[in-house]
């Protein structure tokens, strides 16, 4: 069966718009960015934070954070331990169970190498396919400076991951972090900007329904082409040229895109924007990305339109290499008139002032906040009702 | 038959009721300690250091109004970590021409109960449900009946290992030994149903301060079950949360003015709130209270419909919904639980199986896990003792499969 079969294939057979989301973060990273989704005050999914780490759960400001391993790391990490994440997860997996029974898919962010994500993933991902839910899983992997036992380690975890997931999508720390601004405070959060978006993207590719159609299909379908993790990378930008700034910032962040086009396996574009999109501004965009395709290749784009992005152009693009060998199909990108500017301009850095997310502040769980929290069909109900339901009180 | 003594650690109350079985097989309340709970939290002792004196009070006080000194007691267990699940058995018939003898029922019995368990939980209870020989279901004695295969479903409720070692240990450092462990909701159906809620089907739901339990009857047996972390400590701590009130005076305020529905007709618009060291006093008002005590009251029902939706349990509950616990003292309950089961709903009175005599009274909901407790116990030993061949000795039996 040919790739482009597969992905029709896929289409047919994928199920209708999911209504249910959770978003959760494992481990410090995977907190981190839901912490940034979360506390800019979205709404629409679940989402949770779950971790070894007390301290760190208790900086998220998300609504659901579930302790791990209380009783054998008491709240204190797993010290990079992939065997202490691993039990920590076992341990407590009825609350995941609570987490995951109300929701149709799950999008999972979390960084591999260390202890909590990397053993605690594998038994996560298996409960959720337990229970029926679609899983896409978005992570980062070590900084080359981290040195190549933590690199062995994401690597290892990887593998046990991608057979249990329906979508895989892995980033390098090095290139997500790898904006203009190279100090590393603003780099980190440039990063996690991006990181979050992507996320952003999974999240409404799954759950809403796209003005181009793109859907858990479309995931499912890439993932089984590739047979391992796709690679996600991504531009962004504010600004009257904001189409083209996106692309040229995508380009220039993440130069292996280019080639892992040509080389002929699939790639999955998904453009978010508000609604004051214009047509041409997608054009701009998608088109170049088209054309620097392999003819063998497939790619499968699509337009994502929620007002959460404000004036912001993101564009997350996932990209598989064939399973089996092909001989890859090399030929130059066409001379397109609407390739990018070959100078960037300052789009990452305007989109990164612009677009900070607001904290909220943490829910008040009262006199549960150290207990373990009473997570039911994807809710803490530790935090009040009312709150939860965003109730207004005359008072 | 010796008096026992039934525990309940709860999250606002730790209660001890000592009782006796007299000579017309009712139960005498004898005597009954009771004292505020500390180091506990949605039913799950979390402080042992604080926990064993309030035990040992409630005992201390049950030990002298019964004048019954205590060595063992049955503890009631609640808590989120609790779980029932159903397992199947299934044997051949062995019996002559295929008759189903009590081997064939004591293997199928056998198969059923044995259910892989982690290390880290424990069975509490194996609960036989009905039989199915071939293709005849819902059957309640298969001895006699000719099949070739003979199945059963038992109701297993099990629970964190963790959890119910630390309850053992409160208990035994309160200087007293654990004579049985039982599931809360179970607790409270058999302190409050009379035979026939239970066989037209029926749902207790106990409303505790860290937990709500539920339990529920279809066909004549228990069909399902299970706790909720979840109880009217989540109610006061949301008052607590959206006006600002210090613990106490929020528990107060749940208790006295509390309406789980709202009516403008029964609530003043306002409520004055004394001063008091730490809180300065002020209004609040009706409304806005009510809507977040209404809030919480119909999430937790609803969440145990939702559990018991996939059983199909309420259009089998022709005895509608039975709410036990101090949650069902709160003012429009019942008329919540009418609207959100679509069925009659109604607060437990105690001894639905027999009358209460001794000389002590109690009636109130809340006892409902504690007295049911000297129930289930009860009846135990009368079964187990071989005195007694009564219809209601076999409904334990058969309900409870042990």
């Amino acid at each position: 069966m040919s790739s482009t079969q597969l992905f029709r294939l896929m289409r047919k057979t994928g199920a209708g718009a999911f209504t249910q989301v959770c978003v959760a973060g494992l481990g410090t990273a995977g907190c981190r960015v839901v912490d940034r989704i979360g506390g800019s005050g979205v709404h629409g999914a679940t989402f949770a934070a779950l971790h070894t780490h007390r301290s760190v759960l208790d900086r998220c400001r998300v609504q659901t954070r579930i302790p791990l391993g209380e009783e054998s790391v008491s709240g204190g990490g797993s010290g990079g331990s992939v065997e202490l994440g691993r039990k920590a997860l076992e341990k407590d997996i009825e609350m995941v169970r609570g987490l995951i029974s109300d929701c149709q898919a799950l999008i999972l962010v979390a960084g591999l190498g260390g202890g909590t994500a990397t053993g605690g993933l594998p038994v996560l991902l298996q409960a959720a396919k337990g229970a029926g839910v679609f899983t896409a899983v978005m992570l980062t992997m070590p900084f080359a400076f981290e040195g190549e036992g933590r690199q062995r380690i994401a690597e290892d975890g990887l593998r046990a991951i991608v057979p249990l997931a329906d979508f895989v999508a892995t980033v390098a720390n090095d290139a997500v972090h790898g904006g203009d601004d190279k100090q590393i405070e603003k780099a980190m959060a440039y990063g996690l900007e991006g990181l979050a978006a992507g996320v952003c993207s999974l999240w409404q590719i799954v759950a809403m329904p796209s003005l181009l159609a793109l859907d858990q299909g479309d995931l499912r379908a890439l993932h089984l082409l590739s047979g391992t993790a796709c690679q996600f990378a991504f531009g962004m930008a504010t600004g009257s040229s904001r189409a083209t700034d996106t692309l040229a910032s995508l380009l220039e962040q993440f130069p292996d895109v280019k080639k892992r086009l040509r080389t002929g396996g699939g790639a999955l574009a998904c453009l978010c924007a508000s609604r004051d999109l214009l047509l041409p501004e997608i054009s701009d965009v998608l088109v170049p990305l088209q054309e620097g395709m392999a003819d063998s290749g497939v790619f499968r784009a699509g337009v994502v339109l929620h007002e959460s992005w404000r004036d912001r152009l993101f564009l997350a693009v996932f990209t598989a290499e064939m399973r089996r060998k092909v001989t890859p199909t090399v030929r130059e990108a066409s001379g397109s008139s609407r390739k990018p500017k070959a100078k960037r301009s300052n789009a990452n850095r305007v989109a990164q002032e612009e677009l900070k997310l607001e904290g909220a502040t943490a829910p008040n769980q009262g006199r549960f906040g150290r207990t373990k929290a009473t997570i039911l069909d994807g809710e803490d109900l530790d935090i009040p009702t009312y709150i939860r339901r965003n109730l207004s009180l005359d008072q | 038959m010796d008096p026992v003594v039934g525990l309940e650690i709860g999250t606002s109350k730790v209660v001890a009721l000592v009782g006796d079985m007299q000579d017309d097989h009712t139960i005498a309340v004898l005597g009954k300690g009771e004292s505020s709970s500390a180091g506990v939290r949605k039913s799950e002792i979390i402080n042992m250091e604080v926990a064993v004196p309030c035990i040992r009070r409630a005992l201390a006080e049950a030990e002298r109004m019964s004048d019954v000194a205590v060595h063992e007691v049955v503890v009631a267990l609640s808590g989120g970590h609790i779980r029932g699940n159903v397992y199947p058995g299934v044997t051949p018939v062995r019996g002559e021409g295929k008759t189903v003898t009590e081997d064939d029922v004591e293997d199928v019995m056998e198969l059923a109960r044995t259910v892989p368990l982690g290390d880290d939980r424990d069975m509490l209870h194996t609960i036989n449900q009905l039989y199915t020989v071939d293709d005849n279901d819902g059957v309640v004695n298969p001895v006699g009946m000719v099949g070739h295969k003979l199945a059963l479903t038992v109701l297993g409720f099990h629970g964190s290992h963790t959890h119910i070692g630390t309850l053992e240990r409160a208990v035994e450092k309160s200087q007293v030994d654990v004579k049985d462990i039982v599931f809360g909701g179970l607790a409270s159906a058999l302190g409050v149903l009379s035979p026939e809620q239970k066989r037209n089907g029926v749902v207790v739901i106990d409303l505790g301060a860290g937990t709500t339990d539920y339990i529920a009857y279809g066909d004549g047996v228990i069909c399902c079950g299970g706790s909720l972390g979840v109880g009217g400590d989540h109610v006061t701590n949301d008052i607590v949360h959206a006006f600002g009130l210090p613990q106490s005076r929020a528990e107060q305020v749940k208790r006295e003015h509390g309406m789980a529905q709202f009516s403008v007709l029964d609530a003043a618009p306002e409520i004055y709130l004394q001063p008091e060291v730490g809180y300065q006093g002020g209004t609040i008002k009706s409304r806005a209270l009510h809507t977040v005590i209404h809030a919480r009251m119909e999430e937790t029902l609803l969440k145990v419909k939702r559990r018991l939706a996939g059983d199909d349990v309420l259009a089998r509950a022709g005895s509608g919904v039975v709410l036990t616990g101090g949650g069902a003292y709160m003012r429009g309950i019942e008329e919540l639980g009418r609207q959100i089961f679509g069925v009659a709903c109604r607060v437990g009175r105690l001894g639905g199986d027999a009358r209460m005599g001794g000389s002590c009274a109690i009636t109130g909901p809340e006892y409902a896990v504690s007295y049911g407790l000297v129930e289930y116990t009860l009846r135990m030993q009368l079964q187990e003792g071989g005195k007694d061949s009564s219809f209601l000795s076999n409904v334990v039996r058969h309900l409870l499969g042990r």
